[in-house]
């Protein structure tokens, strides 16, 4: 193992490991992707957390890639800020590991993914080159966004080791509310109510258990403005219960929590309603989280439900299965369109094929 | 066929000519003028052919001709660009997108439209207006400017400070590959397990790819917005007012800043009804909900009184609003009024730099002699100090240069960098070496090798690419001499 505490001594580990090599961060999502190849190195970057660079009054940050995302929450709320990415484990998790596993949360809905809010990258290659790509500053449009190119790469194409981001004002107020739905498309339906212009939540996830079906919700912003929010969802939905933010919390990192299968399924969100039919066969025994107007399902069970219905109603759908927990050959499902330019990219940069081996849909 | 068609022509045209029509295969020297520079008309290069083709299959049936026949391709929208990116700096053969302007559909769930990349900007939100839906980013030149020309450029304009450039607002593409092959790049189904091609193909100026097909994000319209136009007597308050708004936390829709000259110059043109002595006003744009509005309002006010505005308007009907944009809008056609011939420039600056880099602008204008305006998008820190000279000054255009040159300089020193949105392409090719060592340059043209191998796509443009894009740097003093003197 390996425990670099600065980017140029994790590159000279690179130029001199021939290798394959593990990059983790707080090790919590390392049940994504295939295992690693036996003679892997864990290259622990935890020891990566200073802090480059800081300005509150820009509402721009700089940190080392191996600070967890928790920490650098509280860095920002001291200055009334915060970064709207509420990925599993969003506290421990480390921001490189995230950003990495390609992992966001339900907030995505008004804000985006940290697609949206890395405003630059440095990475360290397979060979130990150290690579800036973007800037510091919230516009920029010089050279390739090469950084977009490592989010939800599994840390196949470099090691990501530092990350700018814009950062966003606290919100005023921030208020969960929960609505008891009578199946999916029903709770699908009321959210897409929730959000007719002006109204505007911040985040909608129905969970499906084999007790209940409830649509959540999150608003977010100035206080008169979250009460029109929520007046109007009253007046909708007389079961609607206002809830904390405590329990949103929980629901927030279900993912990944517990060491039973996990499965996502995406596609574009106007296909949603065409896989209800099979995901309510499946909600009287297994439990999920739908983002209805994302496109992302979370299906959780103690056992791997049967992948091939799950692909025969999604794949036609344009969409796709991963396996993110759990055993199966397939983790991935089948390979992406125009992977033969990904499989380029791997080979310039990683040439010699050490970033975790074996583990991603591209390897 | 012409006698002027040179004989090592003939076979290429002819071969354009079969797979899209004649009409839509440009030879003659007066049909290729109209194709040699785009709106920054500093550098300017004739291409040998254009095509005008229609369809994602005639593209890539060009770009197969071309490529067999050794040309360089490069794709054009509207021709508004600012560096370059659509002047055919090796030659070759140019496909212009004006045929393929299609809004092909819109879906109203999950607020996506399929466009061809022809289509104009503005038309785009025309379209989507009975959805009560509208495309974000707006360049200053959307009316003429094509959605496949913003999503190369990485585009973005005064509204991007709230609602992101463009790239936030891109979800998939149709690109046609320097091989002729048409690729189908897709993150409609989030998170698709893969590298995000998408991300590097939006911004990337045509130098991987020819974008022939695009499904954007749409927004919705918002309850209400309310315009501002906040009045400074100096310009060290306004430049502290655009800080103490984003330190504050408030962030409007839009923050733009005119200041010096340029406001009466802008005022004479448009009528928008800016004081003619003030020193910098701010057109300060907030929307959403009424009751978000309302605590903005109540936030600006406070600020704009704290750094005495000496006034602060707001615009009472939509009438007004426009005509208060109008100016923004239009500021660069009004500066003209000062002199004959404009260089302008596009940097970026932490906000909190704001001030200090404004005040180097005028200091190098005096210095060098060149009337500089700064007309921009100050909430996101995005300089655009606009030169303004006369061509038959003696040396004028070697000092308009060196102080654009000292302006951007100090840009990255502050923290910034060389373009906030309108692209490297020629014109900064050389300074990129100012932000990126060799190691991060090699890792952009190992990843554009992978998508074109052979440099088929928009050669010498974006990265620095020494020896073979050498002439073309030779040839491009003389350019700039050339369109200067050609222009306005």
């Amino acid at each position: 193992m390996y425990t670099p505490t600065t980017i140029h001594e994790l590159a000279d580990i690179m130029r001199g490991h021939a290798g394959p090599v593990t990059p983790t961060g707080a090790g919590l999502h390392q049940a994504l992707g295939h295992a690693p190849v036996a003679d892997a190195t864990p290259i622990d970057l935890t020891g990566l957390t200073r802090v480059k660079d800081y300005i509150a009054s820009d509402l721009t940050v700089t940190v080392e890639a191996g600070m967890t995302l928790g920490h650098l929450q509280a860095m920002l709320h001291v200055h009334r800020q915060w970064l709207p990415w509420d990925a599993p484990q969003h506290q421990q998790a480390t921001i490189g590991g995230l950003l990495a596993a390609g992992l966001s949360g339900p907030l995505r809905h008004s804000a985006g993914t940290p697609r949206d809010w890395v405003l630059g990258m440095q990475f360290v290659t397979g060979d130990g080159r150290i690579i800036k790509s973007g800037g510091k500053v919230v516009k920029n449009v010089a050279g390739y966004d090469m950084h977009k190119l490592h989010i939800g790469a599994l840390g196949t194409l470099g090691i990501i080791t530092e990350v700018s981001f814009k950062v966003a004002p606290l919100p005023e107020v921030d208020e969960v509310m929960r609505i008891t739905c009578a199946g999916l498309l029903h709770a699908h339906n009321t959210a897409f109510t929730l959000r007719a212009p002006p109204y505007n939540p911040s985040a909608l996830l129905i969970e499906a258990t084999p007790q209940h079906i409830q649509l959540w919700g999150r608003w977010q912003g100035v206080a008169a403005a979250v009460a029109r929010n929520l007046t109007f969802v009253r007046m909708r939905n007389r079961l609607a219960q206002p809830t904390n933010l405590g329990a949103w919390e929980h629901l927030v990192n279900q993912p990944f929590a517990h060491q039973h299968t996990q499965i996502r399924l995406g596609c574009a969100p106007q296909r949603l309603p065409e896989l209800y039919p099979v995901l309510s066969q499946m909600t009287d025994h297994i439990s999920m989280h739908i983002l209805p107007t994302v496109g992302v399902v979370r299906i959780f069970h103690a056992t791997l439900p049967d992948l091939a219905v799950l692909q025969a109603a999604v794949v036609p759908l344009g969409g796709y299965v991963v396996v993110e927990m759990g055993q199966s050959a397939t983790r991935w499902g089948s390979p992406p369109a125009n992977i033969e330019i990904m499989q380029r990219i791997k080979a310039a940069w990683d040439p010699n094929n050490k970033l975790n081996r074996n583990r991603f849909i591209i390897t | 066929m012409a006698t002027s068609l040179a004989p090592e022509y003939q076979q290429l045209v002819t071969d354009l000519s079969v797979a899209i029509g004649a009409r839509y295969v440009l030879w003659r020297p007066e049909e290729l003028m109209m194709y040699e520079y785009d709106g920054s008309a500093l550098d300017l290069a004739r291409p040998d052919v254009v095509v005008v083709p229609h369809s994602t299959a005639e593209v890539a049936a060009c770009v197969r001709i071309a490529a067999a026949a050794g040309m360089p391709i490069v794709a054009r929208g509207g021709g508004t660009g600012l560096s370059g990116g659509s002047v055919p700096a090796a030659g070759g053969v140019v496909i212009s997108t004006g045929r393929m302007a299609r809004v092909l559909a819109v879906d109203e769930v999950s607020r996506t439209a399929r466009v061809q990349p022809g289509l104009i900007n503005t038309d785009l939100s025309e379209h989507t207006a009975p959805w009560h839906l509208h495309f974000a980013p707006d360049p200053s030149s959307q009316k003429a400017s094509t959605i496949g020309g913003n999503a190369a450029e990485n585009s973005g304009g005064p509204h991007c400070l709230k609602y992101g450039i463009t790239t936030s607002h891109i979800l998939a593409a149709t690109v046609v590959l320097a091989d002729g092959s048409i690729i189908d790049i897709d993150n409609t189904a989030p998170d698709t397990p893969g590298y995000d091609l998408l991300g590097v193909i939006v911004g990337s100026e045509g130098t991987l790819g020819i974008v022939t097909e695009l499904t954007v994000r749409l927004m919705p319209n918002p309850e209400g917005v309310k315009t501002f136009l906040a009045i400074f007597d100096d310009l060290d308050s306004a430049s502290d007012t655009v800080s103490a708004i984003i330190a504050q936390g408030v962030i409007p829709a839009a923050l733009e800043m005119l200041e010096g000259q340029g406001i009466a110059l802008v005022e004479q043109s448009v009528h928008a009804g800016y004081p003619l002595d003030a020193q910098a006003v701010l057109l300060i744009e907030i929307d959403g909900m009424n009751e978000e509005i309302e605590a903005q309002t109540a936030r600006i006010e406070q600020i704009c009184s704290h750094f005495e505005a000496r006034e602060l308007r707001v615009a009472k009907d939509e009438e007004q609003r426009k005509k208060l944009w109008a100016g923004r809008k239009g500021a660069l056609a009004a500066c003209a009024r000062l002199a004959p011939h404009y260089h302008i420039q596009d940097g970026v600056v932490p906000r909190s730099k704001l001030t200090e880099v404004l005040r180097l602008t005028r200091d190098v204008a005096k210095r060098q002699r060149v009337h500089i305006v700064n007309i921009f998008h100050a909430g996101d820190g995005n300089l655009h100090p606009l030169l303004l000279f006369d061509i038959r000054e003696e040396g004028i255009i070697e000092r308009a240069i060196a102080a654009s040159e000292e302006i951007l300089q100090a840009c990255v020193a502050a923290g910034g960098t060389i373009s906030g949105e309108h692209g490297i392409g020629i014109e900064k090719r050389d300074y990129m070496a100012w932000l990126f060592n060799e190691h991060d340059l090699w890792a952009m043209r190992q990843m554009r090798a992978c998508f074109d191998d052979r440099g088929v796509m928009n050669p010498c443009k974006l990265i620095p690419t020494g020896a073979s894009c050498g002439d073309v740097k030779a040839a491009r003093g003389a350019a700039k001499a050339l369109a200067a003197g050609a222009w306005i």
